[in-house]
């Protein structure tokens, strides 16, 4: 019932209307006794159903009647009789092995997850833009278009990047499944910004995995900008191979006008170091044997799982955005 | 006093729901669903509420809006046929 409370004031200034329509939902009373006896049963749904009444038994014994005629089963349908019995044992027998097979894939998986496999369950991250950056969403919404593609290309299904705002700041949530092995410093890699530079270093090598300084060798890099960056690659002959050494390596190519740049700038400065920077992070610095017109490799010092997100991140392309990750 | 309905006064208040019953039948199902739930269910609007996954607030509004829609057809309907049987 409604208490007053819950009155509208359409419902006051209508009371005629709203009797009406309340009396023309209401059941008919068949429909009514047919509605309390299902409560009833809901009510003792765990005792026997209540023994039916004369009139329903007869209604029952009639009805039958009209369906079937009365006497002895004829052959037919005791052969029906006979072939739902093996269709019963059948279905049994079905279930019997759906259930054993079900158990032995779900043992199965548990030993296979226990000895070693990657666990299958999801992480997820949370990333920020860095401390002071304030991008603008579409930028945020690129970056994590980007992200995804770059997660696709190392390999990893199933991943999902969404751009939202946590207390009032945008931020991009990815998750994503365990892929085993250094899985913290691999997911660095594939939300860094993912610049890749090619400077010219003069006659002496640059440490690796040292912060590169652009303005102590700005004599050989005019304007204080590299020579080449990861957009002058061909993403297509991106990938990342092994030397004699069985050590990862990663393969590259110029496209474009930049092949000839690369061959003529290489040309001049044969046995000069090409140094080469991620996130202005060394990660070569070789000297120059020749001109290089066509495949070339940045050694490195990858780990073959480090080697692939590099690759993933060229592929797809840099950042619009900086991004630090919050949670992990 | 209680008084028994005479035939005449049956046949008029039949008249009367199927006519409402015709005016139901052209408002939106949305609500029409929910004139049900609250005449037909006798539900509380907090619980039409809970049931629709919307605010309780929003399930005044729209009860108030079907009412008066429901009204208006209802009307409508009657001045029709009043005028079509002149």
């Amino acid at each position: 019932m409604l208490n007053h409370h819950d009155r509208l004031p359409e419902e006051q200034s209508n009371p005629g209307l709203i009797q009406e329509l309340r009396a023309t939902y209401r059941l008919r009373p068949e429909e009514q006794q047919a509605l309390a006896r299902v409560h009833e049963r809901l009510a003792h749904g765990s005792q026997p159903l209540p023994p039916l009444d004369a009139v329903r038994i007869d209604d029952l014994a009639r009805a039958r009647q009209r369906v079937t005629p009365a006497g002895p089963p004829t052959p037919i349908s005791q052969f029906r009789r006979r072939w739902l019995t093996r269709l019963g044992a059948y279905a049994a027998a079905m279930l019997v092995v759906v259930l054993v097979g079900s158990l032995a894939l779900t043992f199965s998986l548990i030993h296979h997850t226990s000895v070693g496999s990657p666990p299958s369950h999801d992480m997820h991250l949370v990333l920020e833009p860095v401390k002071g950056s304030h991008p603008s969403r579409a930028d945020m919404q690129a970056a994590s278009e980007i992200l995804s593609q770059r997660f696709s290309s190392f390999g990893l299904s199933l991943v999902s990047t969404n751009v939202l705002t946590t207390n009032g700041h945008l931020a991009i949530w990815v998750e994503l499944p365990h892929f085993g092995g250094d899985e913290q410093q691999t997911i660095a890699t594939l939300v860094q910004t993912g610049h890749l530079e090619f400077w010219g270093t003069g006659p002496g090598p640059v440490p690796l995995n040292t912060t590169f300084d652009p303005a102590r060798y700005a004599q050989y890099n005019p304007g204080g900008r590299p020579r080449f960056t990861g957009r002058d690659l061909d993403p297509n002959a991106l990938s990342v191979s092994q030397d004699q050494a069985g050590r990862p390596q990663i393969d590259f190519e110029m496209q474009g006008s930049s092949i000839d740049a690369f061959g003529s700038f290489t040309a001049h400065t044969i046995g000069e170091y090409l140094t080469i920077t991620f996130d202005r992070k060394v990660i070569e610095s070789a000297v120059i044997e020749s001109a290089i017109t066509g495949p070339a490799v940045i050694t490195g010092d990858f780990t073959q799982q480090q080697a692939n997100a590099v690759v993933a991140d060229l592929k797809a392309g840099s950042l619009p955005v900086a991004l630090t990750v919050v949670t992990g | 006093m209680l008084e028994a309905d005479g035939p005449e006064q049956q046949a008029l208040r039949q008249e009367e729901r199927s006519q409402l019953r015709a005016a139901l039948q052209k408002l939106p199902p949305v609500q029409q669903h929910i004139l049900q739930l609250r005449y037909g269910d006798g539900l509380r609007c907090a619980e039409i509420a809970l049931l629709l996954d919307k605010r309780e607030e929003a399930v005044r509004k729209l009860l108030s809006r079907s009412i008066l829609a429901l009204r208006q057809v209802y009307q409508l309907n009657r001045q029709t046929e009043g005028e079509s049987s002149c």
